[in-house]
């Protein structure tokens, strides 16, 4: 269900949090849906257990996922409020994916309508639950 | 869990392993790096109880190692250079194994057969190659469902497919029942990929010891190209910087320190390339014992 690059220079777990993030903006993994048991994740994508629990402890301390003792980790029902230090590194990327973008040749129009394209995807991704 | 205390070992006037002091965590898997000679091997005999310490010691749940079959009936030690006896099968050396070891697991060992297929039961070890030889080992250690598990440069000689077989195998025991892997290696990619913490050894000694993405996190590579060259002085005085390279306007740095810090001090003299990397575990480990005086000499021949 994932796929890491061992290569990159990011930690795994890192990877990992990124990845179901991910999964979980997008409507692949719906609210109180059942994540993959740490056992279960470790054999798929031959990862040291410790560090996909690490993950999942990362995810669950920002509010994306929680766990039940003795049944595993869940998607949380709605994103809290994001922490001050997640909007600034968040700014940070789009700025400099702005910057790129606009040495590239983007109008402000192009960059709107790929905003409005990322809305419609996240509607529909929302609407098929 | 394993405690070291200031751990000594001397042959003759040698002095291989010393003043180390190290805890392994239950359930952690441990990679020891080092030079060629650092003491590696050494200090995993010591913990293993086949040496005895000559200062200090080593426990396991607070028991002493060293001629303590309670102790040692819960690890397993791996040498590097896989042992059997002479003219014996991997079968035979089961029986061996299961009348020594008390929790050795006889389902488990013919499951793990389709792990490792490409040993025949009846064949002669001594006769199987090198990499087949350490699959044997790994098989009949698994087989003794060890709390500990100890390897000296394991997955060295293990094609592609066994490496990822004993990673998920290794993954498995500690997911399962949190077994505690320490293991040595040179190859610092593998141990990247399999370890949550880490200690790097030099001349006998325990240079650091870590967890692995702490390690990773306290210093940074960074590329910067300043707007004026008297920036650059300006950053030194502020940060720590560990090591400095620079190819044309771009200048490459290794410092310590957190990505935040880092980034307030180098933002407010808006360089024209700013880019903060992590760094690798190879080269934490070159820069570190660049540190302790040793590092690749300019030698050309």
């Amino acid at each position: 269900m994932f796929e890491l690059d061992v290569r990159s220079r990011k930690p795994i777990y890192e990877q990992l949090m990124d990845k179901i993030k991910e999964m979980i903006l997008y409507g692949i993994l719906k609210p109180d849906e059942q994540l993959p048991s740490v056992r279960t994740l470790s054999g798929q994508l031959t990862v040291n257990p410790n560090t996909i629990q690490k993950a999942y402890r990362e995810l669950e301390r920002e509010g994306y996922i929680y766990s039940q003792a003795g049944k595993g980790s869940f998607v949380a029902p709605s994103q809290q409020q994001p922490g001050a230090a997640q909007l600034a590194e968040m700014k940070e990327r789009l700025l400099k994916l702005f910057a790129e973008a606009i040495y590239l040749g983007f109008t402000k129009s192009d960059i709107e309508k790929l905003y409005q394209q990322t809305m419609e995807e996240q509607e529909r991704g929302k609407s098929s639950d | 869990m394993i405690e070291i205390k200031q751990l000594t070992k001397i042959f003759e006037d040698e002095r291989a392993v010393e003043d180390v002091s190290l805890t392994v965590h239950k359930g952690s898997i441990f990679g020891l790096l080092g030079s060629n000679g650092a003491g590696k091997t050494t200090l995993l005999k010591t913990m293993a109880g086949v040496y005895r310490a000559d200062k200090g010691e080593v426990l396991l749940e607070g028991q002493p190692v060293y001629e303590n079959p309670q102790s040692k009936q819960r690890m397993i030690f791996l040498a590097d250079q896989p042992y059997f006896f002479a003219q014996t099968s991997i079968q035979q050396m089961a029986v061996f194994y299961r009348a020594i070891y008390p929790h050795w697991d006889e389902q488990r060992f013919q499951q793990m057969a389709q792990a490792f297929a490409s040993i025949p039961l009846k064949r002669k070890l001594h006769r199987l190659s090198k990499g087949m030889q350490r699959q044997a080992s790994l098989w009949l250690a698994l087989s003794c469902k060890p709390d500990i598990l100890i390897l000296d440069e394991p997955i060295d000689g293990l094609d592609p497919v066994m490496r990822r077989q004993v990673k998920n195998l290794l993954f498995q025991e500690v997911a399962d029942r949190e077994m505690t892997v320490v293991i040595s290696s040179h190859n610092l990619r593998e141990i990247e990929d399999m370890c949550d913490h880490v200690g790097i050894m030099h001349q006998g000694r325990l240079l650091i010891e870590k967890e692995l993405d702490d390690l990773k996190a306290a210093s940074h590579k960074i590329q910067i190209a300043f707007r004026d060259p008297r920036h650059e002085q300006a950053i030194s005085g502020l940060l720590d910087i560990l090591h400095k390279e620079e190819r044309g306007s771009v200048g490459t740095y290794i410092i310590k320190g957190t990505v935040e810090r880092i980034t307030e001090v180098v933002q407010t003299y808006q360089p024209y390339v700013f880019d903060v990397l992590p760094m690798t575990l190879e080269e934490i480990f070159i820069y570190e014992m660049g540190d302790a005086g040793y590092d690749v000499q300019p030698l050309l021949l």
